[in-house]
């Protein structure tokens, strides 16, 4: 599951500054650009994402207290810069969906492909906490107090948000997903 | 959906409940919407791709690179700052005062004012400093960036700094993402920047560029430059431009830049071309140049043209072939050999590769004459593997292998062809291979051999066959002793242009059997030797004979 665990809070701001922010890299990268790949339309914006995050997140280590997770923080950093250039630029997440399993029939691959690329394209057309929650649980993997945490709302307000995710999302795919 | 209990079922994962759970397995509208729910969760949870490693390297690097941003300051520091900054400047601005504000003025401490966090710089300022950044530090910023660096890298290739523009469109190239191409291509309607964006798409390596680069081709400034970048793209669709430009310039050498492009953007196109070029005067020695340096990735284009329904397009790729004698080409060379009419030029290329591979692609078939006539061109290599299947294995492939020797005229093979020679079975066959290789190691071979009774009809012809002057004596000598070889021998010398064999015919045979062998020799080497009256020379059949008074 994504960003299990959580590092010591930070005593010593000055000096921990480093020890921290290379904790955070090695510990949280891969969940990090595993959740990025996921809300991008491509690998390269995925690679952009990361990039960001993660300057932002050296940039901002100095009001980084420990009071959360910094997996917590660096998601929240993820979806903030993901929102951001989703606001300023083209809508981000109408993915590239991951190519077919090796072995796979090619048609059943193609298939799901583009089933993948209209549910992420719906998806896409959510409402911001909606579309947040269930791609932070859908594709993120996290449990819903940890989307609580990372969003700042309550675990209740998560579940109403995934609940209307959900209810669209089934309603519109029903029979294409079930065939 | 109008089940009053669809809300709990689509949230049984996070609120379990035994109630629920049995009432999405009795309602079949909750039953099919849980499915479509896991369908949808399992389309979404989709496959991890590892993180790029140089992602995580420049994420670790960050600390080195940039320092952290100051915390803000809390709002009453902040508020009081301003209000000691905004008196101060009053102060300093006010006009010149009496003595009696001075005193007021003195008791005023000046209170120095926070210094303000330094503003971050945007991602844009960012990328123009690491375009102007030395090598080194720039590769650092640029490495794995994508996304808004490469649009703002766009931005700067087509704005109006032609000098930064000149750099983004290098980093552009050097993205190696396909994001990178609209910002090229859109660089290329700017004539000062055309060449860098032609060099920039073609270090991108997207093929799809080529559509883009091709119409430069005959642009006077950027030809050369398009030229070189579509030998890099290289593809069909590159070749194929730089085939029609060649054909679109006239034929006085002004195409001569374009062919090494054209070989090196490969396919079959541009073997093709290559080919028919070689007809062409001033480019044919340019063509075959850069045949024979980009053999490896013009072989498979030529076989495919060897294989083709164009039976002279396929002579020609095949001749080719045999030029550039490639080992790799030995399988599709081995099928071509069942196709009748391209068989001998398909033998051709083999015999020139010269490997025992192409030895036994060309005897996997049944022997014909044009593969046999194939072997005169034999190599070391080929005739070294010959004489190892003389030597050993069943006899009709020894007796192929020794006739083939024959073919091939290596003096290699002769200490070979003499052991074989004494093999009961394959003597005669090597003899004649002897003879054919003639040459004085031949004559020595098969005059070492005449006193070996069975074979000593069959050497004395080969000595004829060696054609070789040192023969006449061998022949002469073995006539002498036996004077049933002296018809054989006589004929023999007939095919030895030397005017001792027209003395030793004279010798050997009777009259008129020597006039009847004379006149089977070259007039004037007899005419030396007899001279008029005794020799004529007549003509028949149109060919001028001799005729013996």
């Amino acid at each position: 599951m994504f960003l299990r665990g959580k590092l010591p809070a930070v005593t010593r701001i000055e000096d921990g500054h480093r020890a921290v922010f290379g904790r955070a890299v090695a510990e949280c990268s891969p969940a990090v650009w595993r959740l990025a790949r996921r809300l991008a339309a491509t690998r390269a914006d995925a690679e952009d994402l990361f990039q960001e995050t993660f300057l932002r997140a050296w940039r901002g280590i100095r009001r980084f207290r420990g009071d959360a997770a910094i997996s917590t923080w660096l998601t929240r950093i993820l979806l903030n810069v993901a929102h951001d250039r989703r606001r300023r630029a083209r809508p981000l997440p109408t993915a590239v969906a991951p190519p077919a399993p090796t072995g796979a029939d090619p048609a059943d691959g193609l298939a799901r492909r583009e089933l993948l690329g209209r549910v992420l394209a719906a998806i896409d057309r959510l409402p911001r906490r909606q579309r947040e929650c269930l791609l932070l649980k859908a594709r993120g993997g996290l449990a819903v107090r940890e989307v609580a945490e990372v969003l700042g709302i309550g675990e209740a307000a998560v579940k109403s948000h995934l609940l209307a995710a959900r209810k669209k999302l089934v309603r519109k795919f029903g029979r294409e997903v079930d065939e | 959906m109008s089940c009053p209990e669809l809300d709990r079922v689509l949230l049984l994962d996070e609120t379990p409940s035994e109630e629920v759970r049995a009432h999405a397995r009795d309602c079949a509208l909750c039953t099919a919407a849980l499915r479509t729910l896991g369908g949808l969760e399992d389309l979404l949870a989709g496959e991890d791709e590892p993180l790029p490693a140089h992602l995580e390297a420049a994420a670790r690097a960050l600390p080195d690179r940039i320092r952290p941003a100051r915390p803000a300051l809390p709002l009453a520091a902040a508020t009081a700052a301003a209000l000691a900054a905004v008196v101060l400047l009053a102060l300093a601005v006010r006009p010149s005062s009496t003595p009696d504000e001075r005193e007021t003025t003195v008791a005023v401490r000046p209170v120095p004012a926070p210094a303000a966090p330094a503003p971050e710089p945007d991602l844009r300022t960012r990328v123009l400093a690491a375009l102007a950044a030395p090598a080194a530090e720039a590769d650092a910023f640029f490495e794995g960036r994508a996304g808004a660096t490469l649009v703002l890298l766009g931005r700067i290739a087509n704005g109006d700094d032609a000098g930064a523009a000149l750099a983004a469109i290098d980093r552009l190239g050097r993205a190696g993402r396909t994001e990178a191409l609209p910002a090229l291509r859109d660089a290329l309607r700017i004539p000062d920047r055309r060449c860098a964006a032609i060099l920039a798409l073609a270090a991108l390596g997207d093929r799809r560029a080529v559509r883009d680069v091709a119409p430069f081709l005959s642009d006077a400034d950027a030809g050369p430059v398009a030229a070189e970048a579509l030998a890099t793209l290289g593809g069909e669709d590159a070749a194929r431009a730089l085939a029609a430009e060649i054909r679109r310039r006239p034929a006085d050498g002004s195409a001569l830049a374009l062919v090494g492009p054209l070989a090196r953007a490969g396919g079959r196109s541009a073997a093709e071309t290559l080919v028919d070029l070689l007809d062409r005067p001033i480019l044919a020695a340019a063509a075959r140049r850069a045949l024979r340096r980009d053999r490896d990735r013009l072989v498979l284009p030529l076989l495919a043209t060897a294989a083709g329904t164009d039976r002279a397009a396929a002579r020609r790729a095949l001749e080719v072939l045999a030029d550039l004698a490639p080992e790799s080409a030995v399988p599709a060379l081995r099928a071509i050999l069942a196709d009748r009419d391209l068989r001998a030029a398909a033998a051709r290329a083999l015999v020139r590769i010269d490997t025992p591979a192409a030895g036994a692609a060309l005897l996997s078939r049944p022997l014909t004459e044009d593969v046999r006539a194939a072997f005169a061109g034999a190599g070391p290599g080929l005739v070294a593997w010959l004489v190892a299947r003389a030597e050993r294995g069943d006899v009709p492939d020894r007796a192929a292998a020794i006739e083939l020797l024959g073919v091939a005229g290596s003096p290699a093979a002769v200490e070979a062809l003499l052991v074989a020679a004494r093999d009961g079975a394959l003597g005669p066959a090597a003899v004649r291979a002897l003879g054919r290789i003639g040459g004085p190691a031949a004559v020595a071979a098969l005059a070492a051999l005449e006193g070996e009774g069975r074979l000593r009809r069959a050497v004395v012809a080969a000595l004829g066959e060696t054609g070789h002057p040192a023969a006449v004596p061998v022949l002469v000598d073995a006539a002498r002793r036996d004077g049933s070889l002296r018809d054989v021998a006589a004929r023999a010398l007939t095919g030895i242009a030397d005017p001792a064999a027209v003395r030793a015919i004279l010798e050997l045979a009777p009259r008129r059997a020597a006039r009847r062998f004379l006149e089977e020799m070259n007039p004037g080497l007899v005419a030396r030797v007899l001279p008029s009256p005794d020799v004529a020379e007549v003509p028949v059949d149109g060919r001028p004979r001799v005729t013996i008074q």
